[in-house]
């Protein structure tokens, strides 16, 4: 018996959705296919899978299989993603903030 | 957001946790018949090459964390004949799951001896673009 290939490695999802933003906006992969269940992302040599478990009834685990990401630069890579972070909670404070100015405003006097 | 992602290139590895290093090189050395790579001289973290992607099969507990096994077909080995292999692996005295087929693939999982539980893999269907794997 020969390995030839690894086809593809595999991690799950509690939520396809938000899972595809992380991997094709922030990680920034190519989906390869998508169904309803799962999402096939090309990591430069191989195909990421991302599955939901609770579509075959199967329990969701976070995998201990770490995953390498080769980066150009993994410094910059770094402060790129925290930026990124802090973007977004920047964001989604000033939703909240809105969403307290419009509830205030329109709150009977 | 990133507009265009962090430039991934590769994957470098994927870690694969085991409790006993020894029983996890006969495994993935001898029984599965992977090289182990030149590159990997430590003996808590063994370095194997599965074609295009580096097994870094390692101890949990030598790295200062628990051991927990990868769910099931967290990795697809590609064999070019997945019947075939499970004879092979049989004979060698492995527990084989029962062969599938999906209609486009065929598939049989096998655990290593820490438990993981890895898929012996093989599409015969052609892809959309008429290429086979």
């Amino acid at each position: 018996m020969q390995v030839e290939h690894v086809d593809f490695v595999s991690f799950l999802t509690q939520d396809l959705a938000r899972a595809k933003r992380f991997y094709t906006e922030v990680i920034g992969l190519e989906v390869e296919t998508e169904g309803e269940h799962d999402l096939e992302l090309r990591a430069g040599q191989v195909t990421l899978d991302i599955f939901d478990p609770s579509s075959i009834g199967q329990p969701f685990a976070p995998s201990p299989a770490g995953l390498a990401l080769r980066v150009p630069d993994v410094d910059a890579t770094r402060a790129e993603l925290e930026a990124t972070a802090l973007a977004e909670r920047n964001k989604a404070a000033s939703l909240a903030m809105r969403a307290h100015e419009l509830r205030t405003a329109l709150e009977p006097t | 957001m990133v507009a265009d992602g962090i430039g991934v290139e590769r994957v470098d590895y994927i870690r694969v946790p085991v409790t006993d290093i020894e029983e996890a090189n006969r495994f993935y050395g001898e029984l599965l018949g992977l090289p182990r790579s030149p590159n990997s001289p430590h003996d808590d973290w063994v370095e194997y090459e599965a074609g295009n992607v580096t097994l870094a099969v390692m101890t949990p507990h030598t790295h200062d964390y628990d051991f927990t096994a990868l769910p099931p077909a967290t990795i697809a080995l590609r064999v070019a004949d997945v019947a075939a292999a499970k004879a092979t692996l049989e004979a060698a005295g492995l527990e084989v799951g029962e062969l599938w087929d999906s209609g486009a693939c065929r598939g049989a999982g096998i655990e290593d001896p820490a438990g993981n539980r890895i898929l012996l893999h093989r599409r015969y269907a052609p892809y959309p673009d008429g290429t086979l794997p």
